[in-house]
C-alpha cells in the first residue's frame, strides 16, 4: 500500500465532506480490501473520525481566518458569525489552490457574497465586498487594470465598519475605483471617482466592471 | 552510508569558542550540516506585518527575523523591496510552508524553483521547511499534514530534499510538526524516525518545542522523554510560542504567552544542543509589543546560561 495512494485519499477526505461521507460508506461495505485505492481508503478510515473531523474543521477555520484578513471591511460589517456562517458553505463548495490560493479563496468567497448577499446581509456589505474583492485582484503583479462602482464611496464603508455606523444611514456616493498598473510586477495605484453628494441610482447591487 | 558531524560547545563558554571534529563519508546521500560553522544568531521573532514598526523601532532587542516564504512568492516589487529593508538590519531565515517534502507525488516544481530564486536572493546561513506533507492529488490542504513514521516516508522525504539540495547551497533545517492524528503505518517513534532523516540527508533540525509539547499533550508521553530520543547534535534552531486549550485539546494556535512548561524544555534542549537562534511564533492575539520583547529576553538570557550565543560583553557580539 503506498503513501501515494494514503495521502491523495486523505487530501480528498479533509477537503471535501461529500467524499468523506461517500469513502466511509465504501469503507465499510470493503469485506477484503482489493487494489491499492481500496487499501488506501481501508487505512485512512481506521483513523479516529473525530480526529480527521478536527483536523478538517481547523483547514477551514484557518482558510476562514486568511479570507477574513484579506476582507477586514466585509468581515467588521457582515459580522464574525455571519461571516463564518457564509465561508462555511463556500468552503464545500470550493477548494482552493495556488500560492496565492488565500487572495483566491478571497475574491471567490466576495463574489459569492455579491451574488447571493442573504437577507439578513447588511446594507453596504454588497458593496464593500466588492471593493476589497476588486482592491485583491489589483495586487495580482500580472494585472495592469482593474475596477468595480459601488454605491457608496469605499472611505465612508471602511469608517462605518469600524465605528458601527449602518451603510443605510450613510449618503450614498456611487464611486468608481480604478487600479491602474503600468507594467507587470510594477506598483498598482489606485484611483476614485465619487459623485459628490446623493442622487436617485438603480437599485442593483454593486458591479464589477473588470 | 552516513554523514557524521560532532559540534562541541562548552557549555558556558562562549557561542564563538567550539572544537568540531566532523567527517563525511563519501558515499553519504546528503552532506552534513556542519552546524558549529553557522553563526550563532541569538533570539528573534517570526516577521508578521501588524510588528513592521515595532520591530524597526526595537532592532536592538531583536537578533534575527523569520520570514514566512510564502508571502514572499509571486508579489509585486513593493513587497520584495520590504523584504530589502528588513535584510538591511535583520538577518533573515526564510521558512517555507508548502514545499511539502512530504508528498510522495514529488515536489510542485514551480513552487520549488520560486523558494529556490527567495533563497539565493536572501542568502541566509540556513533556511527551513517542515516534515510534512501539504498537497496531493492536485489539491492543497493549506495545512501541514503528518507522514508516517516508516522507511518509505524517509525515502520520499530524502529523495524531495535531495533535489531541492541539487538546486540549493544553503543549508535546510527540517521542523517537527504537531499532529491531530497519525497516518497508519508507522514503524518507529519520532526520535528515531528524526534521527534517521537527518542522518540520511544530512540536515539540521528546526526543534519546534511547542510542537513536542502540543503532541505530548495531546497523545500521551513526557516531552522529555522524545526529547531524548532525538538527535539533539543536529539540532540548529528553535520555535517556542503558546497555544491554547479547546474542549480538552491543546491547539497550536500561536496565540499566547510560553508557559512553563515550553520553558522548561527550552532550557532542556539548550544545555545538550548546538543551537543558533531560537524564534518566537506569535501570529494571533497579539499583545503589547513590548511582552513580546520580555519573552525574548527570557530566551536569550537562557541561551546564555548554556553558552549558545554572545553575552553583551563578549567579543562575538
Amino acid at each position: 500500500m503506498a503513501l501515494a495512494d494514503i495521502q491523495r485519499i486523505l487530501t480528498q477526505i479533509l477537503t471535501s465532506p461529500e467524499i468523506r461521507e461517500r469513502l466511509r460508506a465504501e469503507a465499510e461495505s470493503l469485506t477484503d480490501a482489493e487494489g491499492p485505492r481500496q487499501e488506501a481508503i481501508h487505512a485512512v478510515m481506521t483513523i479516529p473520525p473525530h480526529q480527521l473531523g478536527h483536523y478538517a474543521k481547523a483547514l477551514v477555520n484557518k482558510r476562514c481566518r486568511a479570507v477574513g484578513k484579506c476582507l477586514p471591511a466585509t468581515l467588521r460589517m457582515l459580522g464574525t458569525d455571519r461571516f463564518r456562517e457564509r465561508f462555511r458553505v463556500h468552503a464545500e463548495e470550493t477548494w482552493p489552490t495556488g500560492p496565492a490560493r488565500h487572495r483566491d479563496d478571497a475574491i471567490a468567497f466576495a463574489e459569492k457574497l455579491r451574488r447571493a448577499p442573504g437577507p439578513d446581509c447588511p446594507d453596504g456589505v454588497v458593496d464593500i465586498a466588492a471593493y476589497e474583492s476588486a482592491a485583491l485582484r489589483a495586487r495580482d503583479p500580472s494585472r495592469r487594470i482593474v475596477a468595480v462602482l459601488a454605491r457608496y464611496a469605499p472611505e465612508d464603508l471602511i469608517s462605518a465598519s469600524t465605528t458601527g455606523q449602518r451603510a443605510a444611514d450613510l449618503i450614498r456616493r456611487p464611486t468608481v475605483v480604478v487600479w491602474v498598473r503600468l507594467w507587470k510586477g510594477g506598483p498598482s495605484r489606485e484611483f476614485r471617482f465619487s459623485t459628490p453628494q446623493s442622487r436617485p441610482i438603480p437599485s442593483e447591487s454593486a458591479t464589477r466592471l473588470t | 552510508m552516513e554523514g557524521v558531524v560532532e559540534g562541541v560547545v562548552a557549555e558556558g563558554a562562549a557561542a564563538d569558542v567550539a572544537d568540531v571534529a566532523g567527517a563525511v563519508d563519501e558515499d553519504c546521500e546528503g552532506s552534513a550540516i556542519m552546524i558549529s560553522t553557522l553563526p550563532a544568531l541569538g533570539v528573534g521573532l517570526g516577521f508578521r506585518e501588524p510588528f513592521r514598526s515595532d520591530v524597526l523601532f526595537h532592532r536592538d532587542r531583536i537578533d534575527f527575523l523569520e520570514i514566512t516564504a510564502d508571502h514572499y512568492l509571486d508579489v509585486p516589487d513593493g513587497k520584495l523591496q520590504e523584504l530589502e529593508m528588513l535584510a538591511d538590519h535583520f538577518t533573515l531565515i526564510p521558512h517555507g510552508l508548502s514545499l511539502s517534502l512530504g508528498s510522495a507525488e514529488g515536489l510542485d516544481q514551480g513552487y520549488r524553483n520560486q523558494i529556490v530564486d527567495l533563497v539565493r536572493r536572501i542568502d541566509p546561513p540556513w533556511w527551513s521547511e517542515h516534515v510534512a506533507f501539504t498537497r496531493a492529488g492536485g489539491i492543497e490542504l493549506g495545512h501541514l499534514a503528518p507522514v508516517p513514521f516508516s522507511h518509505e516516508a524517509i525515502d520520499i522525504l530524502a529523495a524531495n530534499i535531495a533535489e531541492v539540495q541539487e538546486l540549493l547551497d544553503t543549508p535546510l533545517i527540517l521542523e517537527n510538526i504537531t499532529y491531530d492524528f497519525r497516518l497508519p503505518g508507522d514503524e518507529l517513534d519520532e526520535g528515531a524516525f528524526l534521527a534517521k532523516l537527518t542522518e540520511r540527508t544530512g540536515c539540521g533540525l528546526l526543534l519546534d518545542l511547542t510542537n513536542l509539547y502540543t503532541n505530548a499533550m495531546n497523545h500521551g508521553g513526557d516531552p522529555i522523554d522524545l526529547l531524548d530520543q532525538l538527535p539533539l547534535d543536529r539540532v540548529v534552531q528553535l520555535h517556542f510560542v503558546g497555544g491554547h486549550w479547546e474542549q480538552g485539546v491543546l491547539i497550536d494556535s500561536h496565540s499566547q504567552p510560553v508557559p512553563a512548561q515550553v520553558w522548561e524544555l527550552m532550557d532542556f534542549v539548550l544545555a545538550r544542543a548546538p543551537v543558533r537562534g531560537a524564534i518566537l511564533e506569535r501570529d494571533e492575539n497579539l499583545p503589547p509589543f513590548e511582552s513580546l520583547l520580555d519573552e525574548l529576553e527570557r530566551a536569550r538570557q537562557l541561551g546564555r546560561k548554556h553558552g549558545r550565543w554572545p553575552s553583551p560583553t563578549s567579543n562575538g557580539s
